[in-house]
């Protein structure tokens, strides 16, 4: 169960990280052609002033560096088994060196005066929500610092200024006061959208850890669950059984001869005490069923199970000297499923089949492929159900009164049984009968593959 | 050499160990009785039974210790060769995942322990698998244990005497 876990949880934090690192990439051939666009449209505003040539070789780096983050990514994503540190590594060298390439871009066209120097905004937004609080506030740094030099040398004229006119009027940029504020407010709005994206991410990584919490005391209840069935039924198992054993030995006479009186009475506590044993298994079957719908299923094929539970039961046939029909329409149709469930499925009804049906009658078993559909028919030409029994017959406990009169014992949740465990395969069950003429049991089951349609 | 063939019955069923005791008496073998696992060794040990007739869940209710000791048995070269017939009152083919963690040492087909974790495990053929010669359901009927026992007194050693850990 632990490792279970763990190993979604590992699975998970690989594909977030593959994800965002490969959203980045997909994220820059947009602003791959984002950029030429704007700045074919700039350049017809500004005219000779924009120096679009470094503008245009800005773009190819770009696209260059993009698909080298592409060669990379393949490589990383082919070892799934590289370290986290790596992909995070991956993540922040991205981020810094788009941030590098938009500081490119501004110098060229007006640097700080340039408005477009807010879309630094969007770069912290996905640093604060997608990287640790630490790297992103780093980026936060490294933007004040490349935009920030970069005003400061202009405004000293150690680098060139490419003033765009009337974007603003004046070049503002020799003047220290209006480099100071357009700085501070640029970094304070920065620093303000790192801390509100950071926090509201947190919560919600608080509020998933919680989850995963919860899902963890889940699964834990889930198995003291299942311990819990599984201690009921061994000491209630185990204390019937062991009286069943004990009175076995006394009948056979191993502890001296007994009484003919004696034996019977004894008999007939032997008989009870293997209902009863019968009964706690059918119970455990019923809960269980209730309690885990996640039964383990595994691809089987249907025709298997009836014919092994054919040979399993066959011998009550003969018992009972019932005439027996098995009628396999199917030719292997394959069925997701748990395969004793199912058995246990084509057990019940057969065994209610042979209990109803006084012998020298007919049972006959047909499997068929009905529109996509396994239906498995159980005929028998027994005792019925009268209409009045009909409507209750797949209750918990609940017996037909015909039923009871030929069979005192049973533990009236065979058909429950049944019911359930075609609900948890996506099957179903229908019967129709008449008091006296006999019963009719039909369940279907969604197939796979295979299987011959009817004609 | 002793005259009868000693049969230790490991179960801490009190009942059901007189029980067996009746049978296998009737049967003419000498019966030893351990109700926990720690006398079921010493006497494995002390007295080397020639079968040994053992409950999976022997000791404390839900705890698979009978399957602990097994392994442990059979890895104690003075008794590893000694038959061992296993009492179930669990369905062993599609258990128990609670049962699989104690099993240490039990050995799993490779692909069973390679995706430990997964639904895999949960559909193992786990008798296949453990280190015991024969199995018999409760409740035990007279005939058949007494038939389970004896073809093991046949067989005289266990066809996993070499069988080690993994």
């Amino acid at each position: 169960m632990k490792m279970r876990g763990q190993l979604f949880e590992n699975m998970g934090a690989g594909n977030e990280v593959d994800e965002r690192d490969k959203w980045f990439i997909d994220l820059r051939w947009l602003a791959i052609l984002g950029v030429p666009a704007v700045v074919t449209v700039a350049g017809n505003f500004f005219g000779e002033v924009l120096p679009v040539r470094q503008l245009y070789l800005g773009v190819l780096v770009l696209a260059g560096y993009n698909f080298a983050f592409l060669l990379y990514w393949r490589k990383l994503v082919s070892k799934p088994r590289e370290g986290r540190a790596k992909h995070k590594l991956f993540s922040n060298v991205q981020v810094a060196t788009d941030l590098v390439m938009l500081t490119y871009f501004l110098h060229f066209s007006g640097s700080i005066e340039n408005p477009f120097v807010y879309f630094f905004i969007f770069h912290m937004v996905i640093a604060g929500i997608l990287l640790s609080n630490r790297s992103a506030y780093a980026h936060g740094v490294l933007v004040m610092l490349l935009i920030g030099s970069t005003a400061l040398l202009e405004n000293l004229k150690v680098l060139p200024h490419y003033h765009l006119s009337g974007f603003p009027d004046s070049e503002m940029i020799y003047n220290f006061k209006y480099v100071f504020g357009a700085l501070s407010v640029l970094g304070s709005t920065l620093f303000i959208t790192i801390f509100m994206s950071a926090s509201i991410v947190n919560k919600l990584r608080d509020r998933e850890a919680k989850l995963a919490v919860a899902n963890k005391m889940l699964a834990e209840q889930d198995r003291l669950k299942s311990q819990y069935v599984l201690t009921v039924s061994h000491d209630l198992k185990s204390s019937v059984s062991t009286i069943q054993s004990c009175l076995k030995v006394v009948l056979k006479g191993m502890t001296g001869p007994v009484a003919p009186k004696t034996a019977e009475m004894l008999a007939r506590a032997e008989k009870r005490s293997l209902y009863m044993l019968d009964f706690i298994s059918d119970l455990l079957n019923l809960s269980s069923i209730r309690t885990d719908r996640n039964l383990r299923k595994t691809l089987v094929s249907i025709s298997m199970i009836a014919e092994r539970t054919v040979e399993q039961i066959k011998h009550r046939f003969t018992a009972k000297n019932l005439k027996f029909e098995f009628l396999d329409n199917l030719e292997e149709a394959i069925i997701y499923a748990n395969e004793d469930s199912i058995e246990r499925v084509f057990i019940n009804l057969l065994e209610n089949a042979v209990r109803y049906t006084p012998s020298g009658g007919r049972i006959s078993l047909s499997l068929s492929n009905r529109e996509g559909k396994a239906e498995t028919t159980i005929k028998d030409n027994g005792i019925g159900i009268s209409e009045e029994d009909q409507q209750n017959l797949f209750n918990d406990f609940y017996r037909a009164e015909n039923a009871r009169m030929i069979e005192k014992d049973g533990t009236g949740l065979g058909l429950s049984i049944v019911k359930q465990i075609l609900e948890a395969h996506e099957g179903k069950i229908w019967f129709e009968s008449t008091l006296g003429q006999g019963s009719r049991f039909v369940f279907s089951l969604p197939v796979v593959s295979g299987g011959k349609e009817a004609a | 050499m002793r005259e009868k063939k000693l049969v230790l019955l490991a179960d801490d069923d009190i009942d059901l160990v007189e029980t067996m005791k009746i049978v296998l008496e009737a049967e003419g073998y000498e019966i030893l009785a351990a109700y926990d696992t720690v006398s079921a060794f010493n006497k494995l040990k002390s007295e080397k039974p020639d079968v040994m007739v053992l409950d999976v869940m022997f000791g404390p209710s839900g705890k698979t210790n009978g399957l602990e000791l097994v392994s442990k048995i059979r890895q104690d070269s003075s008794i590893a060769g000694t038959p061992i017939l296993m009492i179930t009152s669990v369905n062993l083919k599609l258990p128990v995942f609670d049962a699989l963690p104690e099993m240490d040492g039990i050995k799993l087909p490779s692909d069973g322990t390679e995706k430990a974790g997964t639904d895999e495990i949960f559909t193992l053929d786990v008798p296949a698998y453990l280190p015991v010669d024969g199995f018999i359901n409760k409740p035990a009927q007279p005939d058949e244990l007494a038939e389970k026992v004896k073809a093991l007194l046949a067989q005289k050693v266990s066809k996993w005497a070499g069988w080690k850990k993994k």
